[in-house]
Order: structure tokens, then C-alpha cells, then sequence
């Protein structure tokens, strides 16, 4: 059961295993790449600015990561 | 500090002593809290044993020292506990059911099969669990002087004298109901104290404000450590959290597969709940040392330095979270080196293990003395055991409970070497690399690394040896 499946229609709908990796490691994996380009794009010249995209990162992948886990929970069963 | 709560603390863990020891019956009970947890109790409780009091003093010393370079440690927070439930904690499930395993070399040896596997998996248990109690013991006995006044030595006696009690009275299923409060108690003291830190340097705005005047390099992502160290430490605490036993256990522990699906909800918000207290009093405290507002000689020092300016029950307070970190790691330690000892190595060289559970609570008691004895001794030893804690670990497990679980090419000589090679190249560079070019490589990751490719290579080489028998199936 997938409650993203109908937003995700590309995913491979008639795989639920490989949708689950995938949403999940596109999220963790977003989530790492946007932490670090957020880092590159606001350094110390912005004064803190490095701190507002690492709350912005940390806020948005803290809700979106325990979400999409437990939305697309057994997915992956037997797989 | 009044004696009152420390009286009050040492009532509750004979009572809890009491219920476990009149609770637990089996080996089942004694190491896996007779798989009876949910996803509550099992997140709190994993969050607490992953947590040490390095959160509470050495997080924001290391913001005094580099300044916000040091959060990519914890940058990995929000995702680490879907990645840990997704990654290793549904194929832990899967396999602790269906061969009924009760400690996670007793995994391993169910994938790959029994002798060197489960034999390689519980000595790099031994090694880093010791070692990583003796460094929290040294830790308690510093931070205990600072805090009460009396000789450091006895913080750390207190303390572990406790956490043995209950854990070789009631095994994990003490344990378990320990961690989780303890978790809840870290986090809540966590906020707090971040709350006041902050406050009193004026709020977070004023406070960046004045490090960003005095000290701007403070505010650059990677001082001190550039690009590659800040990868590295993300790679190294963000995987690194899939291949720590004192996390891994509590898979072991739930009631059911369906556990699973809020636990990541649990351990996120606990996590960034504790980890405040890096950021909050970090930042606060290192505002105020800079404004000449704390007496500290060096970034170590700004937290101990910020608690003692505290009011008595605030103090009080982060004594006892503190103390908590402690005895929440030392408590799964014990019950993960005690199973190691007297279950695993037994079973890995044909011999079945003693029966009943004086044994295992014999070795708790025991393993405690010892991680008493080295971490209480001179700095040199515990400087050498200091590198066998996280990085050992990662180094010696991750390959094989993530890749190796995962990937049903890979086989068991290939586990086999991934446990020998990990660990021997993060050793290698840890003792060996100072100086050198080598240095640049963290040493616990490129363990890890090295791991893998053994892993990967002795699969591919000689497929077709991977073992799946159930060689722990409980009677």
C-alpha cells in the first residue's frame, strides 16, 4: 500500500518495492544533497545564513523521512 | 547539590532491579526484553543507548571550537532513523523471526552461517563495547568532578554500580524500560537547557550576532575541517548509525514487523530533541565565553563552565541527563558484551552455552569491572581503546549488516572478510596515518570502504557459498 502512489504515477506503480526505494532514496539522498548545497550557497558571508538552510534542511527532511516511511510502510514486503 | 535526587535515583534502579529480576526467566527476556516492545518504547530507548553525554558537553565544546562546522555530525539526525529502519531494521526483523535470534552476531550467523561469522561479529562487539564504556566512564568521572565537587572516580563507580545492577538483575527487559525514560528525561533536559543557554546570550539572533563580530570564522561550514572532513563526518554519523549494535538491539526487542512503522517518527523527534542541547548551548555558551561572560580557558570547557553558573535544580537537572546518557549506552553494552561472552563465542566455537542465566549476568557484572578498571586507569590505554568505539563498529559491521543482509550474492567468506579487513584498516590508519597524507581519510569510513570492497570482491569471486541456515532457532 502506497498512499503516494497516485502523486507518483511514474514510479513504477505496478512495483511497489522498487517506488518504495526509490521515493525513499530520493528523499534521503535530496535531503543530503540539499543540506550541502545549502552549506555552499549560504557561508559565513551571509552571517548565519548556513544556520537557516540547516534549519530549513533539518525541519523539512525530519518530517518528510519518518512520513514517507511510514506511508509506504510494507511496500517492500517479501521483496 | 542536595542529596535528595540521587536518593531518589538509586530507589528507582533497585526497584527496577527488583521487577527484572522477578520478570525475567529465559534467555529471551534477559536479551531481548521478551520481544515486547513497540515502537515507543524501542525508539525512546534506542535514541537514549545511541546518545552519550558527549552530546551534553563535548557537542558544544566542539561548537566553541569550530564553530557551526561541527553540526555536520548531527546533520544527518533527521533521516537517520528511516534510514535505520529501512536499511537494516526490516531485514534484522525478518531474520531475528525467522530464526529466532536473539543478539545480532546470532543474525549475522543465521545469513552466513555459524563459526567465524558470529565469532568475528561478537569479538568486534566485545572490543568496541568495552572500549566505548570505558570512554564513557572516563567521561562521567571528569564531568562528575566538575559537577558535584567530590572526587570524579565516584560519579563513575555510582553510576555504573546502578546501571549493572538492573541490567544483570533484569536484562533488557530492565534495560529497555530504563533507556526509554532516560530518553525522555535527556530530551526534555535538552530543550531546557538550550532554552536558558540561548536566553541568556540574548537569543539566537543576538547571540549569532556576537559570534559573527568576534569570532566569524565560527560561522564558516567548514572551518577547520573543509570539505572532505565535512563529508566525511556526515557519511561516517549518518551511515555510521546503521552498524552500532546499541542501536541495531532494539530490533531485536520489538513485538512485531509492524513495529516498524512509526518508529522512525519516534526516534527522529527524540534525536533532534536531545541534539538541541549541541546547538543551543553551543551557540549560547560560546556567545557568552567570547563576551567575556563565561570563565573558560578552553572550548571544552564552556559547557561544564555554563552548568555551574546554573540555578541548583537546573544543575540538578543536567547531572541527571547527563548521568542518563551514560547509563542508557552503558545499559545495552553490557547486555550486548554479556551476550556476546556467553552466547555468541560459545556457539561460534561448537560449544553450546551454559544454561540459565547466571551466566550472562555474571558477565554484565564483569564487563563492567573491567570497563570500570580501564577507563578509571591512565589516559594512555584509553586513548588507544578510544579509537575501537563508533569508527570499530562502522568499520567491522557495516558492510555486513548492510550490504551483506541486503544482497543475497554475498556470501559468507566475504562477511568473513569484511569483518577482518574493516576493522584492521581503520586501526591501521587510527594509530598509523598521524602526519601523513593518510590523515585526510576518516578512518572508521575508509575501514568500511576497504570492507565492502572484500565483501563484494569474495562474493563475486566465489558465489553460490552464501549460508541461510537457521542455526539459531530457539526450542
Amino acid at each position: 500500500m502506497s498512499l503516494l502512489a497516485p502523486a507518483l504515477p511514474a514510479l513504477h506503480r505496478r512495483n511497489p518495492a522498487r517506488r518504495r526505494f526509490l521515493v525513499t532514496g530520493l528523499v534521503l539522498l535530496g535531503s543530503l544533497l540539499g543540506g550541502f548545497l545549502g552549506f555552499l550557497m549560504w557561508g559565513p558571508a551571509s552571517g548565519g545564513g548556513a544556520l537557516t538552510a540547516m534549519a530549513v534542511l533539518v525541519a523539512t527532511a525530519g518530517v518528510t523521512a519518518p512520513l514517507i516511511y511510514a506511508m509506504t510502510f510494507g511496500d517492500g514486503a517479501g521483496s | 547539590m542536595t542529596v535528595g535526587p540521587l536518593v531518589a535515583a538509586v530507589a528507582a534502579c533497585i526497584l527496577l532491579a527488583a521487577w527484572g529480576w522477578t520478570r525475567t526467566r529465559d534467555d529471551e527476556g534477559f536479551f531481548a526484553a521478551s520481544r515486547s516492545a513497540g515502537p515507543v518504547l524501542a525508539g525512546l530507548g534506542g535514541t537514549a543507548a545511541g546518545l552519550s553525554a558527549f552530546v551534553f558537553v563535548g557537542g558544544p565544546g566542539l561548537m566553541a571550537s569550530l564553530g557551526i562546522a561541527s553540526l555536520w555530525i548531527v546533520l544527518s539526525a533527521p533521516i537517520t532513523g528511516a534510514l535505520q529502519c529501512w536499511a537494516v531494521g526490516e531485514p534484522l526483523t525478518r531474520l531475528a523471526r525467522t530464526h529466532g535470534c536473539l543478539t545480532i552476531p546470532g543474525v549475522v550467523a543465521s545469513r552466513f552461517g555459524e563459526g567465524a561469522p558470529r565469532a568475528l561479529a561478537a569479538l568486534a562487539i566485545v572490543a568496541g563495547g568495552v572500549a566505548t564504556l570505558a570512554v564513557q566512564v572516563k567521561g562521567i568521572a571528569i564531568l562528575g568532578g566538575v559537577l558535584t565537587g567530590r572526587p570524579g572516580w565516584v560519579s563513575a563507580v555510582v553510576l555504573v554500580a546502578l546501571t549493572a545492577t538492573y541490567t544483570a538483575a533484569g536484562g533488557m527487559r530492565s534495560g529497555l524500560l530504563a533507556e526509554a525514560f532516560q530518553g525522555l528525561l535527556m530530551g526534555s533536559a535538552a530543550l531546557l537547557l538550550a532554552g536558558v543557554a540561548l536566553g541568556r546570550a540574548g537569543g539566537p539572533q543576538a547571540a549569532l550576532a556576537t559570534v559573527a563580530t568576534l569570532r566569524t570564522e565560527l560561522l564558516d561550514p567548514f572551518n577547520g575541517i573543509g570539505v572532505a572532513g565535512a563529508v566525511g563526518w556526515l557519511l561516517l554519523f549518518g551511515l555510521g548509525t546503521c552498524a552500532q549494535p546499541h542501536y541495531l538491539q532494539k530490533f531485536l526487542l520489538l513485538r512485531g514487523p509492524d513495529s516498524l512503522r512509526w518508529m522512525p517518527a519516534v526516534m527522529t523527534v527524540a534525536l533532534l530533541a536531545v541534539l538541541t542541547v549541541w546547538f543551543g548551548v553551543g551557540l549560547g555558551a560560546t556567545a557568552l565565553w567570547l563576551d567575556g561572560g563565561l570563565n573558560a580557558s578552553v572550548p571544552d570547557e564552556v559547557a561544564p563552565a555554563l552548568l555551574r553558573t546554573l540555578p541548583p535544580a537546573l544543575m540538578a537537572l543536567a547531572a541527571a541527563a547527563i548521568g542518563a546518557a551514560v547509563m542508557s549506552t552503558a545499559t545495552s553494552l553490557l547486555n550486548l558484551v554479556a551476550a556476546a561472552l556467553t552466547r555468541d563465542l560459545p556457539r561460534a566455537m561448537g560449544r553450546g552455552e551454559a544454561s540459565g542465566l547466571l551466566a550472562p549476568r555474571l558477565a554484565t557484572v564483569g564487563t563492567a569491572l573491567a570497563a570500570l578498571g580501564l577507563g578509571l586507569s591512565s589516559n594512555r590505554p584509553l586513548a588507544l581503546l578510544g579509537v575501537l568505539g563508533w569508527g570499530m563498529f562502522t568499520a567491522a559491521l557495516l558492510p555486513v549488516i548492510v550490504l551483506g543482509l541486503n544482497w543475497e550474492g554475498a556470501t559468507g567468506t566475504g562477511a568473513v572478510a569484511a569483518m577482518l579487513v574493516g576493522p584492521a584498516v581503520q586501526v591501521a590508519l587510527e594509530l598509523g596515518s598521524r602526519g601523513s597524507a593518510l590523515r585526510a581519510l576518516e578512518p572508521g569510513l575508509a575501514g568500511a570502504a576497504m570492507g565492502t570492497l572484500a565483501l563484494v570482491g569474495l562474493s563475486l569471486a566465489r558465489p553460490g557459498r552464501s549460508s541461510v541456515t537457521p542455526v539459531e532457532v530457539e526450542p
